[in-house]
């Protein structure tokens, strides 16, 4: 028996066929550095101990043995939790870790990670340089005149001679902080070019209107910055400093409360001034959608807003990035209030009339069909030849059929069939265009 | 994979070496989905976790395959239980993730999708592993740990229950008698 199908036309993929070509690069390089990092997370957590534990009492159940491999990969797993220190330098330690714990490095610096998601860029003799996703690190660097280490966060590089610091990153609040314990560094960042911080100094900068903001407080700077807000926001970048490196889409209206700011922990040594770190806290304001966030993502910063509020605050990239988001979350109801809202205020614009179409592809599913229809013919009266318009018009002759507009469809059937006469509706359009 | 090296290294070159082909298997079947990280997460620390039942490590990505079907089909069943009890609608909709000129095209792989949805965990895998992914009929045998006979069995099952869905969308029936060659829908 054959599960091949019948002959068909060479050209023509049958929808099943068509699957195998819905595939994009981007998406594909997306979701395979997401599942990368959260597979090392995993390890990092102990996952393949835990799953080979697991696998382990279910043999044990079974039949006895059979561990001896089992306990290399739990070995292995463990050995997430650091970069092995070898003696000497290191020739190549190159690599992505993301883990729990602690990382000591062969030069003798470590960093206490904590929760944080860190990256290993690159690891040597000469230069180390790390990535710092999200949250806390510790670092304690040791200095070396031949050797160079960095660590990058978001758009801020920190260029590290020899010291011990804190640095938070939160890539959702956009919020930088930096607490230096000892020796001196070097920041880079939009709007700041290599500001050194000494001991003693806490470095902090939020986004505030499309530009980041920054805040220096400890023994010197406290003598030349007032910790006031005014004071505070006298120590922003000119007007004329270079934009954060973001998305184009953001725009100042669109204001979302950020991630609660992880502050920096009390270090009795340093005297880091805890009470006037508290002291320049305030509430910090990011606009737009965080870059490249995932549906979950999306609609957690929208709900911590106020849907609402977003709908009439987000800029037309964002909105419709939100109903996007909330229509695959098959949030229907907010879906089309989303896309209602996205065509009352972006009239004319492409958000605005592809609204039209996609709340009528909801409205459609939902089997409101007159609303449906309605909505399909907005969205042809605005766009008649839009990227849209064959399926708008191919399901508002759906629509019609079922309602039982035969006049209407007779008449919207010959002009499918005129406009789209090879498209997807056409044999449905034959069918009906005689009155 | 040389044992005694850095934990982390093993799985990033495992990853690394057939986490493209892991991926492939498992959108192929389950679709643009928003859980196909977590998946290609799952399927690798099952790998490494496993690596001793691992008996010729020259079929290492036939292995992760099998392991890649396991999962996804234990996925599909999950959410075929959850919708069953719940009236759960599914993970969201399946938006295809890139931009076509053939609109239309793109409305009915959504639909392709959605029809999909409505076959068993089984045979939706079974279809997709032949019909989408291309694998042979022995390669969907083995990755679905069934005999041939039961997989070509299954397959007929599948494709004619598919076939029979797309027959009543418009949109699909046109397409599926372009490509059979007819002219009737």
């Amino acid at each position: 028996m054959s599960t091949l199908p019948p002959r068909r036309a060479l050209d023509t993929p049958t929808p099943l066929e068509r699957l195998a070509r819905d595939d994009a690069p981007a998406l594909e390089a997306q979701q395979l550095a997401e599942g990368r990092a959260r597979l090392l997370r995993a390890l990092a957590r102990g996952a393949v101990s835990a799953r080979h534990a697991q696998r382990t009492r279910e043999r044990r159940r079974a039949r006895a043995g059979a561990m001896a491999l089992a306990a290399v990969v739990a070995a292995a797993a463990a050995w997430v939790l650091m970069v092995r220190p070898r003696a000497g330098r290191p020739s190549s330690t190159a690599g992505v870790a993301t883990v729990e714990g602690a990382m000591r490095f062969t030069d003798g610096s470590s960093v206490l990670v904590g929760s944080a998601v860190l990256s290993v860029e690159s690891h040597d003799g000469h230069a180390t340089e790390l990535q710092l996703v999200r949250g806390h690190i510790r670092a304690q660097v040791v200095h070396y005149d031949d050797t160079r280490w960095l660590v990058r966060a978001g758009p801020f590089r920190v260029r590290v001679v020899g010291t011990r610091f804190d640095l938070d990153w939160d890539p959702e609040a956009r919020a930088f902080a930096l607490t230096l314990h000892e020796g001196a560094v070097v920041v880079d960042g939009p709007g700041l070019e290599a500001r050194s911080v000494r001991a003693g100094e806490h470095l902090r900068a939020a986004l505030e209107h499309e530009r980041y903001v920054w805040w220096l407080s400890g023994p010197t700077a406290a003598r030349s910055t007032t910790r006031d807000h005014d004071a505070a926001a006298a120590t922003a970048p000119d007007a004329t400093a270079p934009e954060p490196q973001r998305d184009e889409r953001t725009r100042a209206s669109e204001l979302v409360e950020p991630s609660a700011h992880r502050a920096p922990s009390d270090d009795a040594q340093t005297g880091a001034p805890a009470r006037s770190t508290a002291a320049i806290d305030r509430p910090s304001r990011v606009a737009g959608l965080p870059r490249g966030g995932d549906d979950t993502q999306v609609l957690r910063v929208a709900q911590s807003l106020g849907y609402a509020s977003f709908f009439e605050a987000a800029s037309p990239t964002d909105l419709a990035r939100l109903c996007l988001a909330l229509r695959r979350a098959h949030d229907d109801a907010r879906a089309l209030a989303c896309y209602e809202t996205a065509r009352r205020r972006f009239a004319g614009a492409d958000v605005g009339v592809d609204a039209s179409f996609f709340a009528a592809r909801i409205a459609h599913d939902r089997g409101d069909l007159g609303r449906a229809a309605s909505l399909f013919a907005a969205y042809l009266a605005a766009r008649p030849a839009g990227p849209y318009a064959e399926t708008a018009a191919g399901r508002r002759l759906e629509c019609l059929a079922q309602l039982g507009s035969h006049a209407a469809l007779a008449r919207e059937a010959q002009q499918y069939l005129r406009q789209f006469p090879q498209g997807a509706h056409a044999a449905f359009a034959r069918t009906h265009a005689s009155p | 994979m040389r044992a005694g090296t850095d934990g982390a290294e093993l799985a990033a070159a495992l990853y690394d070496q057939h986490a493209r082909a892991v991926r492939a298997v498992i959108v192929r079947v389950l679709g643009p989905d928003p859980e196909v990280p977590d998946l290609l997460q799952e399927v690798f620390v099952e790998a490494l976790a496993s690596l001793d039942r691992l008996e010729d490590p020259e079929r290492v990505r036939a292995w992760l395959v099998k392991i890649a079907v396991h999962r996804t089909r234990n996925v599909l069943r999950a959410r075929s239980r959850r919708r069953w009890f719940t009236l759960w609608s599914g993970p969201g909709e399946l938006e295809c993730p890139v931009e076509d000129s053939d609109v239309s095209a793109r409305d009915d792989v959504r639909r392709v999708w959605a029809l999909l949805e409505k076959l068993s965990a089984d045979e939706r895998v079974a279809l997709c592993l032949r019909r989408v992914a291309g694998l042979e009929l022995t390669e969907v045998a083995q990755a679905m740990d069934l005999s041939l006979a039961t997989v070509k069995r299954r397959l007929a099952k599948a494709q004619a229950r598919f076939d029979a869905l797309c027959a009543r969308d418009p949109s699909l029936a046109t397409r599926l008698a372009a490509a059979n060659g007819s002219t009737q829908p």
